[in-house]
């Protein structure tokens, strides 16, 4: 027989199981194997040993042959994650009929409620958007629809109801007007004001070379529009030509499409995906995924004006991640190499726009509006206007307009800066002391104190010795809150023993904080595991029974205790300010407690994280300010544990930093 | 205010700076999803929380990628996002689980009944994860060969045919049915193993 002329030969199998389907077996060695068990038993250990054999049969077992081509079905969460991924649908006009009810005259694309839809104007990641006419008002509009995909999703809609509450909600001339939003319909639409002229990229396409009127014109305007949305504490998120519309009647340039556009206070809707488009006009912070501030948009804009400049955005690289890594790292390129013509003073607002660092750029759009408003004044008439002193100062050597600190400068920006740090304001008697941490790090960035010598100060640990110094003769008490889920898995035990621990001294009415003191007894308790929702005015009565034990008749069986009472005697001194970081549990909110503090004349100042539902968001609001405390709010998830550790252990140090001889100071490290 | 998932995912391409493990990313992204849905359907959540929950998951692995990146001894970026987008998982199925339960003052009970489940769900994610990685080899596996190969493996080792039995179903020797499966076996195993180490 043919086999038996052939030799068993495992390595031509093993090479033969490891090539492309192309590669097949000759007539001889397919014959072998038919005849050879042993090679046939080869074959199957060559591919994997039995287990995985047998693993594979009970994976797949379940699996009908159908169904293997409908595993792992897209989801929308997983595309938004997907780094290649762009699905976008290409929408043409016939596939936009079929969303729309059939028109009533033949000229026309649909209809949608009222609205007779004229033709598709273009689609974005989130939505199509239509020219249509307005039959009861008998005016032309624009309509934005939810994407039928997007509609099914739940978040989806919400955050399309949220884009349009967000726009409607700012009035102002450089911001498309929302008319009507339809956020109950199969997909929801909302209705803007038709702008005739078309986006500014359009207008780009047709003229990369504006005049210099032109270019501040447009530049002032869209600042003009961003200032409304700041106003309204929104960041636009996605300022770039194509968002921007030219009303050519009036000569006006409007803001569109808050899609991205988010506001600090709901973090949950904004987590639904979109598509990011073009990374061209996005910032630096955006880019490396940092928290956001309206300087963020303002980085954009200076994209947007580098483009009304020259044409094109300043960073440009071969493919999306080149481009990336431009935004992140590169200098912005000038704008007078391309046209010299343009002044120089106009370059340097460009630039100063174009700064890495948010603290750097201009602080505000309204500051920019205006700059941008007196520079178009002094070149529609150089006689009698003069230029922005600020420009003219800089006028020779390269010298840029001078910095401010922003916390200083910075007008409405001061909460959502809150958001890329934490802030511990520190308030002594005739001090007040404030301290930036950097969220991710913990590394202090910025000490803000009265005694500081003008001009910039130090970043990092060096900041310390220097808020220790400030701290001199004070105390102060931080009281932290954390939700038990906050614990990390792995510390499980831990977080058992901690709750059969609490459980045991339920009745000791202590439970949940932590208080430090200069150069006393640092920790007092960690976590509120065992805290249940009437425990918060335990803790108050704690508070209280502290008080009343003032002289020293304290409960000896408890260390954590005195501790307690140490801290209350920090709050004291401290004028009665607590610094409390808390994740928003409701507990927080009993107004017996509120009343309790305020009697007690405590002001809470909190720094609140979120991780619950809004329907919490307004405890930690109300505790600040019920007890006159300042209210600040980090984002969702961002302080977790581990970073409120760090900040609080800071805080300590700097305390005990305090409390040693000053001539130890200067060796701190 | 946090990174949106774009944010994220843009920066993540910034801080992958090796390609493979932005493919990774995008590969795990692909296999998890699948998991964490089947645990959130199990769970008795609806789709659209499911879907929340998938964010969740991802939005955490993906803020904890710099820890990852500043650690000298990381190993496979593969392993190491699989472990911690099970722990995240697992902690935010118990944390949503657990919401409300301080009212009847039985903490410490409440705390066990929370690491039972945690053990509970840790079973169940495993087992599903298994069941992801095979499907997701098996989908890639069947791009890379002909069908008549993927069946030869599916007719015998899964539908329980003979190689004789497949061999006549496919029109083909039945050697051509033991070198198929082998080639698919080995493809599986291949991409399996990459994800168990």
């Amino acid at each position: 027989m043919a086999y038996t002329k052939l030799k068993c030969d495992a390595a031509a199998l093993e090479a033969l199981i490891d090539a492309d389907d192309d590669r097949q077996a000759n007539d001889a060695l397919l014959e072998h194997v038919e005849q050879c068990e042993s090679c046939q038993r080869r074959l199957a250990n060559l591919a994997a040993e039995d287990p995985m054999w047998d693993r594979a049969n009970r994976a797949f077992a379940s699996r009908a042959q159908s169904t293997v081509d409908e595993i792992a079905p897209p989801l929308a969460a997983a595309n938004r994650f997907r780094i290649t991924a762009d699905d976008s649908p290409q929408w043409t006009e016939a596939m936009a009929r079929q969303l729309l009810a059939a028109p009533s005259h033949p000229e026309m694309l649909g209809r949608l409620g009222r609205y007779e839809v004229e033709r598709l104007l273009g689609a974005g990641g989130m939505g199509i958007v239509f020219k249509a006419f307005d039959t009861e008002l008998n005016r032309p509009v624009a309509i934005k629809l939810l994407s039928p995909h997007l509609a099914r999703s739940r978040s989806a809609r919400e955050r399309f109801a949220r884009e349009a509450r967000a726009a409607a909600g700012i009035v102002d001339d450089h911001v498309v007007p929302i008319h009507n939003v339809e956020s109950d319909a199969e997909s929801p639409y909302l209705v803007m004001q038709y702008v005739a002229g078309g986006s500014l990229q359009d207008r780009l396409n047709r003229d990369a070379n504006l005049d210099l009127c032109e270019i501040l014109r447009i530049g002032l305007q869209t600042a003009r529009g961003l200032a409304a949305a700041h106003a309204q504490g929104l960041i636009h998120r996605d300022v770039k030509p194509s968002n921007v519309l030219l009303d050519e009647d009036v000569s006006r340039a409007m803001l569109t499409d808050f899609g991205l556009a988010r506001a600090d206070d709901d973090q949950q809707l904004t987590q639904t995906g979109f598509h990011p488009g073009t990374p061209q006009y996005m910032s630096p912070e955006q880019v490396r995924g940092e928290a956001l501030d309206g300087r963020s948009d303002l980085f954009s804009l200076g994209c947007l004006l580098h483009a009304l400049c020259t044409g094109e955005p300043p960073f440009r690289g071969k493919g999306s991640f080149a481009t990336l890594r431009m935004v992140a790292d590169a200098d912005a390129p000038s704008i007078r190499d391309q046209r010299p013509a343009l002044p120089r003073w106009l370059e340097r607002i460009v630039l100063r726009l174009l700064e890495k660092q948010p603290g750097d750029r201009f602080q505000s759009a309204t500051q920019v509006a205006d700059l941008l408003e007196s520079c178009l004044a002094h070149v529609r008439n150089p006689a009698t206007v003069a230029l922005p002193a600020a420009l003219q100062t800089s006028r020779q050597g390269s010298g840029r307009i001078p910095r401010k600190r922003w916390w200083i400068a910075g007008g409405w920006l001061g909460p959502a800066l809150l958001l890329a740090t934490i802030t511990i304001i520190i308030e002594t008697k005739d001090r007040k002391v404030t301290v930036q941490v950097d969220e991710e790090s913990g590394k202090v960035i910025q000490v803000d104190a009265p005694e500081e010598p003008a001009g910039e100060i130090t970043a990092g640990d060096a900041a310390l010795p220097q808020l220790a110094a400030a701290q001199d003769n004070d105390s102060v008490a931080v009281v932290y809150l954390i939700h038990a889920a906050e614990f990390k898995r792995g510390n499980t035990i831990q977080q058992l023993a901690v709750t059969r621990a609490l459980g045991e001294f339920r009745d000791q009415d202590y439970c949940g904080f932590l208080a430090y003191q200069r150069g006393g007894p640092q920790w007092l308790w960690e976590g509120n595991q065992g805290m249940s929702r009437t425990r918060e005015q335990d803790k108050v009565q704690l508070f209280q029974r502290i008080k009343d034990a003032l002289p020293g008749d304290l409960p000896s069986f408890d260390p954590a205790l005195q501790m307690a009472l140490a801290s209350l005697e920090a709050v004291d001194a401290a004028q009665r300010r607590l610094i409390v970081l808390t994740d928003g549990d409701p507990v927080l909110l009993d107004a017996s407690i509120l009343d309790e503090y305020q009697q007690a004349g405590i002001a809470i100042d909190v720094i609140h994280t979120e991780i619950h539902e809004p329907k919490y968001r307004q405890a930690p609001e109300l505790i600040a300010g019920r007890t006159g405390g300042k209210y600040h709010r980090v984002g969702r998830g961002q302080l977790d544990q581990a970073i409120a550790k760090l900040l609080v252990a800071r805080t300590r140090d700097c305390i005990a930093s305090a409390a040693a001889p000053s001539g130890d100071r200067a060796t701190e490290d | 205010m946090p990174a949106s998932p774009t944010e994220t995912r843009v920066s993540l391409i910034l801080r992958l700076q090796d390609m493979a493990d932005v493919e990774a990313w995008d590969e795990f992204v692909e296999l998890y999803t699948p998991v964490i849905q089947r645990v959130a359907k199990q769970r008795g959540m609806q789709p659209a929380d499911a879907d929340n929950l998938v964010q969740q998951v991802m939005l955490k692995v993906a803020q904890s990628i710099s820890a990852w990146l500043d650690r000298e001894d990381r190993g496979p970026f593969r392993a190491w996002l699989v472990r911690i987008a099970r722990n995240e998982s697992i902690d935010l199925l118990t944390r949503r689980t657990t919401k409300g339960l301080g009212v009847t003052g039985d903490e410490a009970n409440a705390a066990w009944e929370n690491a039972k489940q945690a053990d509970q769900i840790a079973t169940f994610i495993d087992r599903e994860y298994e069941q992801a990685v095979f499907d997701w080899a098996a989908q890639q596996v069947r791009q890379t060969v002909q069908p008549q190969t993927w069946l030869a493996f599916w007719l015998t080792h899964v539908d329980g045919l003979s190689v004789q039995q497949a061999a006549e179903r496919l029109n083909v020797r039945t050697a051509n049915i033991y070198f198929g499966r082998s080639r698919v076996m080995l493809r599986l195993r291949e991409l399996i193993q990459q994800y168990e180490d």
